[in-house]
Order: structure tokens, then C-alpha cells, then sequence
């Protein structure tokens, strides 16, 4: 019961003229940052969030979640078009969607990402607010120690299992948690790494270095290589699928919505492996696998559809924890934090208004992204003809205009053109930059848990392993961590064992 | 050895250690908890086992072809100079020229460096882009953006 009125009073806050404006501005938005090569939600949301500094907190997540799953179907169009997939979540997407294009059916293509994507984001939004509730009433009983061990278990999740080496991931990580210390110590007011520069005493901001690392370097990324962009030429008139098209995606799309809604709860994890798993598991199922890859709709359905079931699952962590699982949803829980609200399980409590009118938003953007998506598509494709010769200077512009925006202040400035440079050439050695940013987020809160707890035990650092959620939590973290190690010496070992009998 | 794979490993290496000499001058424990210098110093040496590594992996590491960096090459390296050139100058005059003039310039002398020949683009973009922001930003959010030496037109 409880349920509806909080999900009705949601409505009524998102349905008001202003939040319709916000919701309708971030999927068209979302849908052109996602359709550009080389900038994703995570540069999009970071880039926007000066824009909404202004406005109310709920209005201004409202804009973000609507740019992060616009984001999600935007890079599709170019994957379809152009083979290039406008971000690493539509990777898989290029192999039957462009084949399909090639086939003089990218109107089907698109159309079908477009369907999968509503029906799985309508799924997501619908397991959120069936479980974000209970999961919030569940961690309101949470103790320091418990935060503690949760922060670690998202942090250790990010750095450990994305990019490609490990210690490339715990460096980064490990670094966003040393620039976290800087400034004045949260317990005791020590001043920590300012070396007498009064600009660093409230700490490094989290937007300058989000900007730099995600937008500058974003920038710099478009512009150190060939600028021209080729779209491929065919008919969008004829966006129509066939009723075989319908009955062929409906289990991928509903299996991908399953995969991806899942895999976006977990931490670390995100919508690029959810669109590599639901892909694989419809070329296991198929009765044709040799077909795909040369543009079979299943193949398109299914990674879209889990890329988007990816938002609402990935919102569940973020909302009733405060605990982000991946680069984008770290940048937005730095907004909330800039918005002055506390993230994690009060917020349910404490500004229903806000989760309640956010997660409402995110039905009516789903709708939004569908009657856009459907209707808009050749407009969106005109948007990627504008020369990054004037996109890329634009794009530098905005994050500089943005950052000074906040604090009004020329050192953040310099921080994030330095950070840019920074994030850039670290992203070209494959060094991930979403630990970075989630750990200097997480960084103060997860030092505050830290310490709190060590006083409560009076020091003793069992207590971590001695109250039973925590004791899971960490359990978990010391399994991602030492994984090399177990799987070298005892998983292999056992395996080839099994096989061997 | 993969030259660049061990200095960006020495480089952690370096922070790491730095991070320590500085978290050092911290207390560790204060009154029997942990004080201002307890996570600091742990995570010090967190970055300097990842520096070594890093270092390690750098140093015995051959460079095989799919792992190799895709760095730009002269050209494209020119332009990100380009415009890390462009923005710092545009920081340092920000404050000096104003948002509106600094914003029309940059918009200019990047856009025709990279490439740009159309005078209708060179001549109409750069002062639209930045009359737009200034729209966004100082009409509608309110934000005190440099004004500069136009400053006399309030």
C-alpha cells in the first residue's frame, strides 16, 4: 500500500511541467552524448552536472538518470549507422546491427533496439521499486562497520574486475582514495596534504576531476586521431518491423532484460559485460548461431535490451546504499552529495519526494525514449554530422564554463585541465578511470566508516569479522582480492582435478 | 621492458612513497583510535605494493603488438597540444578579457586550427557558442561569469 502512494506522490512530483521539461531534455540529450563516439554517460552526466547545480536536486537527477539511459540507446544509432559503437555498451550491437543496415534494414534495427530498451528499462524501473525499498529499510540497520565493509566490497568490485590488469585497477583506485584525504581531516579538523594552499583545505572537488578526467580527456581522445565520421546511407523511412521480427526479439529482449537488470546490481560488473553475456546467450540458444553476426535481429534485441535493464538495476546500489557499482553511477552519486542530500538508506526516509519522484521520472523517460527513438532517429543522425572541428572545441568549452560554474573558482580550472591530460594518456595505457573518480567519492565517507568503527571496538579490528553482515560483506571483498591467488592454487588445481576423473 | 609501462609503475612508486613521508607527520592513533595519519599511511603503502608491481609487470613485460598503446601519431599529437595550449591560455585571460571575448576566441583558433575553413563557421560559431553559454550560464543559472574589460557595458 505503501508502495503506491509513495509511487503516486512519485508521479505527481514528476509529472509537474518543469520535471517533464528536465526528463524530455535528458533522453534527447543522453541519446545525441550516447551517439557521439567517445563521449558516454559517464562524460555526459559529468559534463552536465554545472547545468544542474542550479536547479532542485530532484529536477537535476531527474535530467542525469534521463542522459544516463538516453546514453544507453543514443549508441546504438552510431553502432548501426557506422559500426562504431558510440560507447563500450553497444559494442556488441555492431556485429548484427550494422550487418542488418547493410542489408537495407537499419529502420528494423533501430526500431527493435528502441522497443528492447523500453521494455527493459520499464523492467528495471519496475524490479527498483519492488526492491530498493526493502533494501533501504533493510541497511537503515546498518552500523559503521557494515558501511565500511560495503564501501570496500564496491570499491574492491570496481577496481578489481574492470580494465584489463588488476594492479592498473587498484592503483587507480588506491589513488582516488589518497586525493580523498586531501584537505581537512572529517573527525579531527587536521589540515592533510594542503602544503598551505587555502584552496585545498575543503578538499579536492569531486566535479573538477570528474570533468577533466571523463570530459577533457573525452575531448582529447576525439581530436588526437581521424576526425572524419562516415554514416552509412540508408533508408530510415521505413522503421517498421515484422510481426516475425516481434516474435524473434520478444525472448531475447526478455532474457536480455533479465541479464542486464541483474548484472547492473552488481558492483564492478556494468552494462557492457550484461550486453556480452545476453549476446552469448542467445547464440547458445539459437537454432542458428553461424547466423549471427551477419544481422539477425536476436543479435540486436538482446544486447540493447540488457544494456538498458543495466540503469534501473544498477540505480538499486546507488539509491538504498549510496554505493555505486560503476564509473556513471559514481559521478552521480558526487552530484548527490553536491546537492546537499546524504546518499544511501535515509533518503527513502528522508526525501521521499526525491527517490520516489526519480524513480516516476524513469517510467516516463522510458516512454519518452521510445516515442523519440521511433519518431526522431533521422534527427538524431543529423546531430553526428556537426565536425568535431566545432564539436570538440564546444565540448572543451562547456567543462570549462561548468567547473567554473560550482565554486567560481580559476584553481579548479586548473586542476581539471590537469587532471584531463592526466585521465587521457592513463586511458590510453589502460589505465581504468572510474575507480578513480568512485573512490575519491567514496573516499570521505568510507574514512568517517572506518574510524567510527575502530572507536566503537575501541580499536579492535575483528570487528569487522565478528558481526555477521559485515563478516559476509568482507568475505567477499578478501575472495575478489585474493582471486589470483585462489584461482591459481586452489580453483585450477580442483578443476583439472574433476576433469581429470 | 615496456618503457612506458615502467615509468607510469616508477611514478606510483613515487606518489606512494611521497604520500607516506607526508602521512608520517600525522598522528596515527590518538587517544587508542585511529587518528588523521591511520588510512593515509595504509594506503601509502597499498600505492607503493601496486608502484612495484606496476613496475615489475613494466620491466619483464615484452611488447606484443595487440597490447601496444594506440598513440596518436605527429599530427594528432600536435592537436591535443594544441588545445591543452588553447585552454590554458584561455584560463590564464579569463579573468582578464572576460568570459564572452575569451570563449569567441579559443572557439576560433581552435576550430580553424583544426582544420575549419569555412568563414561562415569561423565568422558565426565561435561568438554564437559563447553568447549561447553565457545565455545558459549568467542569464538563466545565475552564474557571476568574468566579465573582463566588457565589465563597462553594466
Amino acid at each position: 500500500m505503501d508502495l503506491i502512494t509513495n509511487l503516486s506522490m512519485g508521479f505527481s512530483i514528476a509529472f509537474s511541467p518543469m520535471n517533464m521539461v528536465f526528463v524530455t531534455l535528458g533522453v534527447v540529450a543522453g541519446t545525441i552524448i550516447g551517439a557521439l563516439p567517445g563521449i558516454g554517460p559517464v562524460s555526459g552526466i559529468a559534463i552536465l552536472i554545472p547545468l544542474a547545480f542550479g536547479m532542485n536536486p530532484t529536477s537535476a537527477m531527474i535530467l542525469m538518470c534521463g542522459v544516463y539511459y538516453g546514453c544507453m540507446y543514443g549508441g546504438t544509432i552510431t553502432s548501426v549507422l557506422m559500426n562504431v559503437p558510440g560507447e563500450s555498451s553497444t559494442i556488441m550491437t555492431c556485429l548484427d546491427g550494422y550487418s542488418m543496415a547493410k542489408k537495407g534494414r537499419a529502420g528494423p534495427a533501430l526500431t527493435i533496439a528502441a522497443v528492447g530498451s523500453f521494455v527493459a528499462g520499464t523492467f528495471s524501473v519496475i524490479m527498483l521499486t519492488l526492491l530498493a525499498p526493502p533494501i533501504a529499510e533493510v541497511a537503515l540497520k546498518f552500523g559503521p562497520p557494515e558501511y565500511f565493509a560495503l564501501m570496500l566490497l564496491g570499491l574492491s568490485a570496481i577496481t578489481g574486475l574492470t580494465g584489463t590488469s588488476r594492479a592498473k585497477g587498484y592503483a587507480m583506485g588506491l589513488t582516488g582514495l589518497a586525493l580523498a584525504m586531501i584537505g581537512l581531516d572529517p573527525i579531527g579538523g587536521a589540515a592533510r596534504y594542503t602544503f598551505g594552499k587555502l584552496e585545498l583545505m575543503d578538499g579536492i572537488g569531486f566535479l573538477p576531476i570528474a570533468v577533466g578526467v571523463f570530459g577533457v580527456g573525452a575531448v582529447l581522445e576525439m581530436i588526437d586521431h581521424s576526425l572524419q565520421v562516415q554514416i552509412m546511407k540508408t533508408s530510415l523511412k521505413d522503421m517498421l518491423i515484422t510481426k516475425k521480427d516481434l516474435k524473434d526479439s520478444a525472448m531475447p529482449i526478455a532474457r536480455g532484460s533479465l541479464i542486464g537488470f541483474v548484472i547492473g546490481v552488481l558492483p564492478g560488473a556494468g552494462a557492457t559485460i550484461s550486453t556480452f553475456l545476453s549476446y552469448a546467450v542467445e547464440k547458445r540458444l539459437s537454432k542458428t548461431p553461424e547466423l549471427f553476426g551477419t544481422g539477425v535481429i536476436e543479435g540486436v534485441a538482446a544486447p540493447e535490451a540488457a544494456n538498458n535493464a543495466s540503469t534501473g538495476g544498477a540505480m538499486i546500489p546507488l539509491l538504498t546504499l549510496g554505493i555505486p557499482g560503476s564509473g556513471t553511477t559514481a559521478v552521480m552519486l558526487g552530484a548527490i552529495g553536491m546537492f546537499g542530500l546524504q546518499p544511501g538508506p535515509l533518503l527513502f526516509s528522508k526525501n521521499p519526494d526525491f527517490v520516489w519522484g526519480l524513480i516516476a521520472s524513469m517510467y516516463i523517460g522510458n516512454v519518452m525514449l521510445l516515442v523519440l527513438n521511433i519518431a526522431f532517429v533521422p534527427a538524431f543522425v543529423s546531430v553526428l554530422k556537426v565536425p568535431y572541428r566545432v564539436l570538440a572545441p564546444l565540448i572543451a568549452i562547456f567543462c570549462v564554463v561548468g567547473v567554473y560554474s560550482v565554486n567560481y573558482s580559476v584553481f579548479d580550472l586548473w586542476l581539471m585541465l590537469g587532471f584531463g591530460l592526466i585521465g587521457y594518456l592513463l586511458n590510453k595505457m589502460d589505465y581504468p578511470l572510474a575507480p578513480l573518480v568512485l573512490a575519491l567519492v567514496l573516499g570521505g565517507y568510507l574514512e568517517v566508516a572506518l574510524r567510527q568503527s575502530l572507536k566503537m571496538s575501541e580499536g579492535d579490528i575483528s570487528t569487522f569479522f565478528t558481526r555477521p553482515i559485515s563478516a559476509s560483506i568482507m568475505a567477499v571483498v578478501v575472495i575478489i582480492v585474493l582471486w589470483p591467488i585462489l584461482n591459481r592454487f586452489l580453483v585450477k588445481p580442483v578443476m583439472k582435478r574433476l576433469q581429470a576423473a | 621492458m615496456n618503457k612506458a609501462e615502467t615509468a607510469v609503475g616508477a611514478v606510483v612508486l613515487a606518489l606512494g612513497i611521497g604520500i607516506l613521508v607526508e602521512a608520517t607527520k600525522f598522528p596515527y592513533y590518538v587517544e587508542g583510535v585511529p587518528g588523521p595519519g591511520f588510512l593515509p599511511v595504509w594506503l601509502a603503502y597499498g600505492i607503493i605494493g601496486t608502484g612495484l608491481v606496476l613496475s615489475a609487470q613494466g620491466i619483464r613485460r615484452r611488447p606484443v603488438a595487440e597490447e601496444k598503446v594506440s598513440w596518436p601519431n605527429a599530427t594528432g599529437w600536435r592537436r591535443v597540444a594544441l588545445m591543452l595550449g588553447a585552454m590554458s591560455m584561455s584560463l590564464l585571460l579569463l579573468e582578464v578579457l572576460g568570459f564572452m571575448l575569451t570563449t569567441t576566441l579559443f572557439m576560433v583558433v581552435m576550430v580553424f586550427c583544426l582544420g575549419m575553413r569555412s568563414w561562415q563557421t569561423l565568422v558565426f560559431v565561435p561568438p554564437l557558442s559563447a553568447m549561447g553559454l553565457y545565455a545558459i550560464f549568467a542569464l538563466w543559472l545565475r552564474v557571476p561569469l568574468p566579465k573582463g574589460i566588457l565589465a563597462f557595458f553594466e
